[in-house]
Order: C-alpha cells, then sequence, then structure tokens
C-alpha cells in the first residue's frame, strides 16, 4: 500500500491537472468555509455536480481538497465572527472570538492553521495505517454482514443527528423511501413512480444533497433574515511569538489524538471530539480561568481535534462503505455517482484509487497551510461580500448544479422540492441529514438483505447466526431502544 | 403567564408547580413531525398497494416489495406513536395553540421557492442567462441589507455589479468549462 501511495504521489505532483484540482479545491474550500452561512456539507453538495465530467481520482483530489479546508474555513469564521461554519468550529470560537476582539485574530487564526495543519496530518497517518487492516477483515464480510453494517451505520448515524434520535430513525426511513424510487435492481420492477417516466431512473443523489442542504439552507437563512452583511474583526499581526507557539504541542497531540480516535468512530462527528479536548485541556491546564477569555489551548487543542477526524471519518467510509458523518456520505456519493463502490472490494480491486485519495489529503492539507499562512488577509475580505448576495448566488449555482449531472430539468424541480422539504424539516425539529444518508445506504441494505435471504431459501435466521452481523444488529437494536428506554425511566423517577 | 424552567436541580420556589406542563411548542412540533411522517407513509402505502405486479411471487427472490413494506410498516408505526405522544403533551400543556403561527416568516422563503419554480420554465424559453439574471437581480434587490444602504445609485450598482459577475461566473464554468448544455 505505501508503495502505491508513493506512486500515486509521484503521479499527482507530476500532473499539472490535479495540482491545479486540489489547490482550486482548497481554494473554494476555505473561503465557502469561512462565509457565513454556507456550510462545509452545503459547500462540497453545491460543488459536487462540478466533478461530473471528471475522472474518479480527479474527482476525489478536488472534493477532498474542499472536505479538507472548508474544516479551516469553518474555524476562520468561528475565530472572526463568532459563527461556526462546522458544527467542529463550534467549541473554536469559546476562545477565539474572545482573541479577536482582544485585537489577537491573526494570532488566532495562526493557532488554528498549525493545530489544523498537525491533526490533519496526524488522521492521514492513522487512516494509512488502519484502513488497509480494517478493510482486510471486513473482506471477509458477505451480504449478511454487509446488510447489518449497513443497518448499524443508518442507526448510528440517526443516533448522531442533532435532535431526537426518533425523529432522525424516521428521517432515515423517508431517505429509504427515496432510494427505493424508480426501477428495481433485481426485477427492474418500478417502484414509488406513480406512473412518471421522470421518477423511473430514481431520485439521484445530487439534486436529493442538494436540495436539503444547500437551498434549505438558504431558505433558512432568508428566514431567519440572517441574509446580511456582518462586522468582520480586524486580523493584526499573523505569527504569535514563538515562545508561545511551542508550548502548544502538548495540546496539539492531546487534541489530535482524541480526534483521531473519535473521527473513526461511525458517526461520532467532529462536535464530540472537539467538546472532549476542550474539556480535556481545561481540565489539565493550572489556570483554567483563562478559557473562554482568549487562551491559545481553548483553539489549538479542538482545532487539532477537529482536523484529525477528517482522516479518521474517511475510515469508515472507505473500509466499510458506512459514512462517518454528512460530509463523508456526500463523498460517498460522489464515488458512487463514478461507479465505485466504497468497501473492503475497493482495497482489493482498486488499490491506486485508495491511494490517490491518501495523497489527495496530504496535498489538501499541504496547500491549506500555504493558503491559510499566505492569503489569509484577501480570504477574509471575501466575508465581507453581502449576505444577499451570496443567497442569490448559490441558489443559482443550486438549480445549475441538480440540471448538471444529468441534464435534466426534473431534477432541478426534485431539487426545489427537497429544499422546501428541508425547510419545514428544520422548523418541525427533524434532523435531515439521515435522508440522504437512507437514500445512499438503502439500495446497498436492501441488495444484501435480499441476497442473504435468497441464498437462506428465505430463513431471516441467517442475519443472527453469524457472529459479525449478530453483534451488529445487537448494537443498532440497543442505540434505538437506549434513548426510549432513558426516557421511560426518567418519566417514572419524575413520578416518584 | 411566564413559565420558569429550573435546570439545577434544586426546590422549585414556592410560587411555581412541582412538575410544570411541557412546553406547547414542543407538542406542535412533534405533532408536525407525526404528519410529516405520516404523510410519506400514505403516500409511500398508496403507490406500492395498487401495484398488484409488485406483490407478484418472485421465486427464491422475496422480491421488489419486501423492503417498501417493511420500510412503510415502520415508518406508520413511527408516526402513529409520535402522534400519540405529541396529543398527550399538548392535552398536558396549559394553552397549546396558543400564539401558533405556522406561516411566520415563510412568506419570503415560499416566495424565493415560487421564484425558482418560475424560473425554470423562463430559463426554457429564454435561456439560462437572462433568466438567471433576472432573478438575482430581484432577488439581490429584494434582500438588500437596510442597514447598509447607501443610496439608490449605490444600490443599482451594486446588485447590477453583482448580477453580471455571478451569472457571468456560472455560466463560464458550467457552460464554458465543463460543458453542461444549460438551455
Amino acid at each position: 500500500m505505501f508503495s502505491d501511495v508513493a506512486a500515486n504521489l509521484l503521479v499527482i505532483i507530476s500532473t499539472p491537472e490535479l495540482i491545479g484540482l486540489s489547490m482550486l479545491g482548497v481554494g473554494l474550500g476555505i473561503v465557502l468555509g469561512c462565509l457565513p452561512g454556507i456550510s462545509s456539507t452545503m459547500s462540497l453538495a453545491i460543488l459536487l455536480p462540478i466533478t461530473y465530467s471528471m475522472s474518479p481520482e480527479a474527482a476525489m483530489v478536488f472534493l477532498i481538497g474542499v472536505f479538507s479546508s472548508s474544516v479551516y474555513g469553518g474555524s476562520v469564521s468561528a475565530i472572526l465572527l463568532n459563527i461556526p461554519g462546522t458544527p467542529g468550529a463550534i467549541v473554536t470560537q469559546l476562545d477565539g472570538y474572545p482573541m479577536a476582539r482582544q485585537g489577537k485574530a491573526g494570532e488566532a487564526l495562526t493557532y488554528a492553521l498549525l493545530a489544523s495543519t498537525f491533526g490533519g496530518a496526524l488522521g492521514l497517518v492513522l487512516l494509512l495505517v488502519i484502513s488497509p487492516l480494517l478493510a482486510a477483515a471486513a473482506m471477509n464480510f458477505r451480504s449478511p454482514e454487509f446488510a447489518a453494517a449497513t443497518v448499524f451505520g443508518l442507526t448510528m448515524l440517526a443516533y448522531a443527528a442533532p435532535g431526537s434520535t426518533f425523529k432522525g430513525l424516521m428521517a432515515g426511513l423517508v431517505g429509504l423511501i427515496c432510494g427505493m424510487v424508480g426501477f428495481d435492481t433485481v426485477t427492474d420492477v418500478p417502484r414509488f413512480t406513480f406512473g412518471s417516466p421522470a421518477l423511473d431512473s430514481g431520485i439521484d443523489l445530487v439534486p436529493l444533497t442538494v436540495g436539503l442542504f444547500g437551498l434549505s439552507e438558504i431558505l433558512r437563512n432568508i428566514e431567519l433574515g440572517s441574509a446580511r452583511t456582518t462586522a468582520v474583526a480586524t486580523i493584526g499581526r499573523l505569527m504569535p511569538p514563538l515562545s508561545k507557539i511551542l508550548p502548544m504541542w502538548k495540546p496539539m497531540v492531546r487534541g489530535s489524538g482524541i480526534g483521531a480516535v473519535v473521527g473513526a468512530i461511525p458517526a461520532a462527528g467532529s462536535a464530540i471530539s472537539v467538546a472532549v479536548s476542550y474539556a480535556q485541556e481545561q481540565r489539565l491546564s493550572k489556570t483554567p480561568e483563562r478559557f473562554g477569555k482568549g487562551a491559545p489551548e481553548g483553539i489549538v487543542a479542538p482545532e487539532a481535534a477537529n482536523n484529525a477526524g477528517v482522516g479518521g471519518s474517511l475510515i469508515p467510509m472507505m473500509t466499510l462503505g458506512i459514512p462517518g458523518d454528512s460530509m463523508t456520505a456526500i463523498l460517498m456519493g460522489a464515488l458512487l455517482l463514478h461507479g465505485l463502490r466504497p468497501g473492503p472490494a475497493l482495497f482489493a480491486e482498486h488499490p491506486e484509487f485508495i491511494a490517490a485519495v491518501y495523497v489527495a489529503l496530504f496535498l489538501a492539507l499541504v496547500f491549506t497551510a500555504i493558503f491559510g499562512l499566505a492569503f489569509i488577509r484577501q480570504i477574509v475580505r471575501l466575508m465581507r461580500l453581502p449576505g444577499n448576495v451570496l443567497m442569490v448566488l448559490v441558489a443559482l449555482l443550486c438549480i445549475v448544479g441538480a440540471f448538471a449531472i444529468r441534464n435534466n430539468i426534473t431534477d432541478v424541480y426534485v431539487m426545489i422540492a427537497f429544499g422546501f422539504i428541508g425547510l419545514v424539516m428544520g422548523r418541525i425539529g427533524i434532523p435531515i441529514a439521515p435522508v440522504a444518508f437512507g437514500l445512499i445506504l438503502g439500495p446497498i441494505l436492501e441488495e444484501n438483505m435480499r441476497r442473504t435471504l435468497i441464498l437462506s431459501g428465505g430463513d431471516w435466521s441467517a442475519f443472527v447466526t453469524r457472529p459479525i452481523a449478530a453483534a451488529l444488529l445487537a448494537v443498532s437494536l440497543a442505540a434505538v431502544l437506549y434513548p426510549m428506554l432513558s426516557a421511560l425511566r426518567r418519566k417514572r423517577r419524575a413520578k416518584t | 403567564m411566564i413559565r420558569k424552567t429550573d435546570l439545577s436541580g434544586a426546590q422549585p420556589a414556592p410560587d411555581m408547580p412541582a412538575n410544570p406542563p411541557p412546553d406547547p411548542a414542543d407538542g406542535r412540533r412533534d405533532l408536525g413531525a407525526a404528519l410529516f411522517f405520516g404523510l410519506w407513509a400514505g403516500v409511500g402505502w398508496y403507490a406500492v398497494s395498487g401495484d398488484a405486479y409488485l406483490w407478484s411471487d418472485f421465486g427464491a427472490d422475496p422480491g421488489p416489495s419486501l423492503m417498501p413494506a417493511i420500510v412503510l410498516t415502520l415508518l406508520t408505526l413511527g408516526s402513529f406513536a409520535m402522534l400519540v405522544s405529541a396529543v398527550r403533551k399538548l392535552r398536558a400543556s396549559d394553552a397549546p395553540w396558543s400564539g401558533i403561527d405556522i406561516f411566520a416568516r415563510l412568506r419570503v422563503p415560499l416566495l424565493f421557492i415560487a421564484s425558482l419554480i418560475a424560473m425554470v420554465p423562463l430559463m426554457r424559453l429564454v435561456g439560462f442567462v437572462p433568466a438567471g439574471a433576472l432573478f438575482a437581480a430581484g432577488w439581490t434587490w429584494v434582500l438588500y441589507d437596510a442597514d447598509r444602504d447607501r443610496g439608490i445609485a449605490r444600490r443599482i450598482a451594486e446588485v447590477a455589479a453583482a448580477t453580471i459577475v455571478g451569472v457571468g461566473l456560472i455560466y463560464i464554468v458550467f457552460v464554458r468549462i465543463i460543458h453542461v448544455p444549460l438551455p
């Protein structure tokens, strides 16, 4: 594997188009990530259609550039505007914004960048070491294990979605229905098409994700009246003194370790790892009272954790075909769009592609560090772009992006419909990400479930007689039942 | 009446009930969610139950109806359970429907969606560039931040610049570079 990585690194760095795509992805990722009202998931969703005409390797180089750098971009808006661009940057603002208000915004941004680069590198190492081992273990998976792993992934993702777990699970079921629209892959029987030929080929991932994550977010911004221009803090000096940077190595290492491990757990999400690493630093600090008032450790540890989670979150997606969060779900959708199904077979059949993913992540880290140091003042100037202009242009991008995938006007209407559905879901407290997870994982679940039942002659016990499948289903069941049982217990306690 | 919720675990103040009634907004949101999921389940059952071929015998294959049947059953049961829970929450609260306005702040987003829908046939009629420019100029004007209004001339210039640059960039990237056959 390491020789494949080295060979791919040489191929990619000697191909100007790929280097250019990585730089473009990183540049767009930082800019979009730091613009208020544009999340990393939304950035990936609206840029995904651009990759349709690219080779799978080129698409991954571009999208991983966007993915990795938008995480840093999210921290820029957290520090300068007190608005986290990503869930993972939610803790960064606690000390980043007070530093910015003290006139040290530049230093806070540099702390965040250094920690991001270090954390990202550690996450990449973990991805390089763990994913081949996990993929080799998963080579023993057969259809019952894949079906069980898909149920496990769907359940965990719904469990981790913000708000009610039950609503998350139900939203996942809606996603499964969306994934069944069109011709059944085994029997060619149309389902949920209502006799409309426009729905025969099913609901494509791109219009759904662009609608749910892109358009609905614009609609929510308009609803909340946040299409405004926000005052950005002045940057000031960029480089903190070396005497202040050097003692940061400990929080950096601790944060990276936490982020890489938590990130590798499917659906654990960056919000958990940053919260844990922040709490850990505060607990270990001799002056915990500085936290929340501009302590650099309060930026460094969560930022390292946040970026270490990028590599970690790719592990379950690449090895088991289970997206770690909504961003990796879109990356997985991009792979499926290019005819590649993530999972252990991808490691065996396309090792060169896996190596290209590692190299793409490495390049994204390098370019994020360079752009972050060299162009941060210019990037921050873009944050003064009026909110109304941004919202309208992103809406146009949503229209064009939905059309671009299949050159089909129906996809545009589907995108608008899901934009509205996303707005309604937000108002009634239903998380939107599980719908996308259901759409992606539904066909995989159905295919493996039916194959298992065909091979076992319709015997459902085939799912519980194999230990790994049984264990995955048991954990899924526990994840569904636990919130219900604890709610019941709380009610009983309240009564007594 | 202003209701206070004590999160500290301390004893409630003498003027507060020991178990304050639930927030009616929670019940209303749950009711909305139950209806939302119920609607999906209803439409789903309508689609699959009218198709006899879907339920035919496919031999060893459990058939294309298995997964829809499982998912729709779970969705139906789940939405029913959510409905029961929402009704109980609403009945326990003092004024479940007070201050309700489903369409509060929705007018502009709905207009935005309507204009997007209208833009699609317009795009087919006159092409992407004029339709996109009309949409962009109109909404950049409507959503203009009143706090930074620096006169009508400046506002027109900003809207025009944003429209030309934005629509132009999208046209160059999608039509010229990646060859998307936009109408």
